[in-house]
């Protein structure tokens, strides 16, 4: 087993591009997406649920993009108790389990949730990242992302999947 | 002239497109990779995913996502990680099955965990989820069948109430139907209902999205005669409504057309006037054979068609034979609503065990069956309503064993999102009817002899309460009314599971589950005139309205551990108690004078024979299984995948009853034949008999023997702490994706097991542990076609997996898989 461990671990460092990708998207969507006046603030905050890696991109392109005219706040916790006033929560696929958890205590607050694995539209986020046939790609809800009386433009819906 | 100018404008033209299209698609890998964050950031959506598309999702991301990161809904009933699943789970997805060359859904569970699959003939297999299979033991093959595990296909029980079990040549549904297959090991029927006590195997077929191919299709053919395909067209049609359309065949021969005829106990074989060993005879041989002075299969008559071993095997060189078309429409008239329907009809015909108790391990069963099913979703409210109907003959050739059956059920959920806590209450209902009056010359002739019904009505509720980020626990409970036993069951599960950090997870669990009624065991009213053995002369088998359902209690600790992103490790530790056992076992043997009006009259001795009343009666037979299921799934690169897992188990009997049903005949006719008041109790049993029949009490044309004496005498060689060995004490199998290239897949995939022994009512059968390897070659020709060869059995081990069943050599396959 130790022998196991030992070669699953020399292979541990192999990473694809695809964190960049969900940190690119994650940052596009904030041009499509329409936060109603009470979500304005000076920066517009991205709560990272549980992926360091999304996290450091995520950074990296806040050191050198705005959203608008705000400045990008990049927030990374461990525990949805943590996460504070959001315009958007990407939650980790390690933290899928907490998706219904963390869709009932956002409800109807102006915040767009992304989730890093399919079908998690069925328990309350907006957006979904899946990957089909070596694509990246996303489903999106149109009811789940209304509810939180956001507004999204007819690009993000026609670029993605539309799931309901 | 003209054609050489209009191919020379024809070229210039498709070089002139090719140039722009290549000034268009300038974008290449390597520049996308060389853009900065700034750059890559300042792109629009679109422009954004052509760049990303043109990098690609990186292969080795792909395979995490596909193999370690999958989704499972049935151990909750609503979607969640595999890894986070609080049960002990496996989903194999379309493409793993495909990919493995397993030629059948059954074959296709060898590469589940704690899944135990043994070949009985070419192509029709014994599944059963981590053992506990034929108990009782020393008693018919129908026990070894699987009564212990829910197959569904998306939720719809596809189980066989008449006898029990799975008929898995039944099922409608192939391999480009399927999606997925989840396998949850341990008691579910506080979710499922009843016939989850050792886990659900639960179909999921394909959602028609719009990447979902038009048509797509698998073929393959080769040895012994074995050839299977199906096909599916899938189109949405709009928003609103999706349309599909599968059809399936599959056809199979056995190496021999031959039939093993067995020792049912000191049988006397003759074949033409001279004395024969047990052995394998082909039809003609059988239907001359005799079993002393008894003709072995006699003819008789049917509604006017002759009963023999040519209607009981129609086709003995044929192992199975089967054909099934399904048809999908998907509505959604709303934001949150959807409605699926599927309907179809499946026939078929396999030659496998016996579920009855004739002079050979083998019968043939046939088919026809139609169902449609309904799920619909309204926001958080479920409703599945389904039919099964159609034909089933659980043994050619015997009267009394074709049925017709209705199956109806209905159930409602509701799931209640509070946040934390989440609540899932729900009611159903089933009515299950079998009915043979159609298929037996007179009212008598059969088991069941009328339309019989068995209704179970059944409240439950789920609730589910995170805890903490970390800490989840899970309480299911359920009550079924049964109308026959006339009793109310409940079964539940207790969860609780503990997420020590992102990649470690904990659990435990605790459940009882039951088994539902079976309507052989409630209703059977089968009296069968022996007419091929010497003792006894009649049985009677009678079911027991009041008998208690089995239950199975589970205690479950299991570890999740992905200890490295390409490494999934998962160990389960089960300790299960099975109690309330019941079988169709002989309350009493009679001997009685069959002669008794020759015998009065003086011109004939008495013809002193028995009479078994058979009755399906609870045993206190305790079976308590302890085990334990590991797993790996370790993506080592781009191109090698490994996955192997491993149960080791014992199961020991409290209470175990050592004799099987001849034996205690035996013992019961022994204590009867040595009454010192024997011949006085004949003499005065045909006067007796005389005496009514004179006096009008007795009608000779019914009543055509006199009861002499009857035991009920039980022997007590009751033991405990016996070792059962049906399960192997180990098994599991291993695999290899191997991926030199990318069009290039080779698959070789071993499953094995231990040594086992199999007690039948007549002898006791050792299986010897086997190692099978199969191999599968895939070629991608281009992304749509796929070409193979697929070895199963590639060493040749032929000895047989099931007792008496055949030896199944290697089998070599080419095939072809499309899709468009």
């Amino acid at each position: 087993m130790s022998l196991v461990l030992l070669l699953g671990a020399g292979y541990s460092h192999v990473k694809g591009q695809s964190a960049t990708f969900k940190a690119l998207f994650l940052f596009n969507f904030t041009k499509n997406v329409e936060w109603p006046p009470e979500a304005n603030g000076e920066d517009l905050i991205i709560t990272v649920v549980g992926d360091s890696e999304i996290t450091a991109e995520l950074q990296k392109i806040a050191k050198v993009k705005k959203a608008g005219s705000k400045t990008i706040k990049v927030e990374s916790v461990k525990n949805i108790n943590d996460v504070g006033t959001s315009h958007i929560i990407f939650l980790g696929s390690t933290k899928s389990s907490l998706m219904q958890s963390l869709s009932a205590a956002q409800k109807g607050k102006p915040v767009l949730i992304v989730a890093d694995k399919s079908g998690m539209w069925k328990q309350g986020a907006g957006i979904s990242f899946l990957t089909s046939n070596g694509k990246l790609r996303y489903e999106i809800h149109l009811g789940n992302i209304e509810a939180n009386k956001l507004h999204v433009t007819q690009k993000l819906i026609s670029l993605g999947i539309q799931v309901q | 002239m003209y054609k050489i100018k209009i191919l020379t404008i024809f070229l210039v033209l498709t070089v002139f497109m090719g140039s722009i299209t290549a000034q268009e698609t300038t974008l290449t890998r390597d520049k996308v990779l060389s853009m900065t964050t700034e750059e890559l950031s300042a792109l629009s959506l679109d422009d954004l995913m052509a760049a990303i598309d043109v990098v690609g999702v990186s292969s080795l991301e792909e395979l995490y996502e596909l193999l370690l990161n999958k989704d499972v809904t049935s151990a909750s009933k609503s979607e969640e990680s595999l890894f986070d699943s609080p049960l002990s789970t496996t989903v194999l997805s379309h493409d793993q099955i495909l990919a493995s060359g397993a030629t059948s859904i059954e074959e296709a569970l060898r590469l589940v965990p704690g899944v135990i699959v043994r070949e009985k003939t070419n192509g029709n297999y014994d599944v059963h989820i981590r053992g506990n299979d034929n108990l009782p033991a020393k008693n018919m093959i129908l026990y070894s069948e699987n009564m212990n595990t829910l197959v569904m296909i998306n939720g719809r029980p596809v189980f066989n109430y008449s006898h029990g079990g799975t008929l898995w040549e039944t099922l409608p549904v192939s391999f480009e139907d399927i999606d997925r297959i989840e396998v949850v090991r341990g008691g579910a029927s506080a979710l499922y209902g009843p016939n989850a006590l050792s886990g659900v195997i639960n179909i999921i077929t394909q959602t028609i999205t719009d990447d979902s191919p038009i048509v797509s299709g698998n073929f393959q053919g080769g040895s012994l005669s074995t050839y299977l395909g199906d096909v599916a067209f899938r189109k949405k049609l709009s928003d609103k409504i999706s349309v599909g359309l599968s059809a399936n065949y599959e056809t199979r021969n056995r190496e021999r057309d031959d039939i093993l005829i067995y020792d049912r106990g000191g049988s006397q074989y003759s074949l033409d006037g001279n004395p024969v060993d047990p052995g394998y005879f082909s039809r003609d041989e059988i239907s001359r054979m005799y079993n002393g002075s008894l003709p072995l299969w006699p003819p008789y008559d049917v509604k006017g068609e002759t009963y023999d071993v040519y209607k009981s095997y129609p086709d003995p060189d044929q192992s199975k034979e089967r054909m099934g078309v399904n048809g999908y429409v998907d509505i959604m008239p709303g934001e949150n609503t959807t409605i699926n329907i599927m309907a179809g009809h499946q026939q078929s015909q396999a030659l496998t065990s016996s579920m009855g108790d004739v002079p050979s391990p083998y019968a043939t069963k046939t088919a026809s069956t139609s169902y449609v099913d309904l799920r619909a979703q309204h926001k958080n409210f479920s409703l599945q309503a389904n039919y099964n109907g159609g034909t089933i003959d659980y043994m050619a050739g015997n009267e009394g064993f074709e049925l017709d059956n209705v199956q109806y059920n209905i159930q409602a959920e509701y799931d209640w999102n509070l946040g934390r806590v989440s609540i899932r209450p729900g009611v159903s209902y089933q009515s299950i009817s079998y009915d043979d009056t159609e298929h037996i010359a007179e009212i008598g002739n059969g088991y069941l002899n009328k339309k019989q019904t068995i209704n179970i009505l059944a409240g439950s509720a789920r609730v589910d309460y995170k805890a903490t980020d970390n800490l989840r626990f899970v309480a299911a409970l359920r009550a079924e009314k049964y109308d026959v036993p006339d009793d109310v069951y409940g079964s539940w599960q207790f969860v609780g599971s503990y997420k020590i950090n992102d990649n470690n997870l904990l659990r435990a669990v605790y459940s009882r589950a039951n088994q539902s009624s079976f309507l052989v065991n409630a209703y059977s009213n089968y009296t069968w005139n022996i007419v091929n053995l010497e003792f006894p002369r009649i049985m009677q088998f009678d079911g027991n309205k009041e008998h208690k359902l089995k239950t199975m209690d589970l205690f479950e600790l299991g570890y999740r551990s992905r200890p490295t992103k390409n490494l999934l490790l998962d160990i389960e530790a089960f300790y299960t108690i099975s109690k309330d056992l019941g079988a169709l076992m002989p309350q009493s043997t009679s001997l009685a004078v069959f002669n008794p009006l020759d015998v009065a009259q003086g011109v004939a001795m008495p013809d002193v024979n028995g009479i078994v009343n058979i009755l399906y009666q609870n045993m206190d037979l305790v079976a308590k299984q302890m085990g334990l299921t590991a797993s790996l799934d370790w993506v080592i690169s781009e191109k090698l995948v490994a996955n192997g897992n491993i149960t080791v188990q014992q199961t020991k009997l409290d209470n175990y009853f050592a004799l099987n049903r001849n034996e205690v005949i035996g013992h019961q006719a022994g204590v009867l034949q040595t009454d010192p008041d024997l011949v006085a109790k004949i003499g005065q049993a045909v006067t007796d008999y005389a005496t009514g029949v004179i006096g009008g009490t007795i009608d000779p044309t019914v009543q055509t023997y006199a009861l002499v004496s009857t035991s009920s005498s039980i022997p007590d060689v009751a033991q405990n702490d016996y070792e059962h060995k049906s399960t192997p004490s180990y098994f599991g199998a291993l695999s290899l994706t191997y991926r030199p290239i990318k069009k290039l897949e080779i698959l070789p995939q071993a499953y094995y097991y231990g040594e086992q022994m199999f007690e039948n009512q007549y002898s006791t059968e050792k299986i010897e542990g086997k190692f099978l390897l199969n191999a599968k070659v895939s070629y991608k020709v281009t992304d749509k076609l796929s070409v193979y060869v697929n070895g199963r059995n590639i060493l040749n081990q032929k000895q047989r997996e099931f007792a008496y069943m055949d030896e199944i050599p290697a089998m070599f396959l080419g095939g072809l898989h499309f899709k468009f």
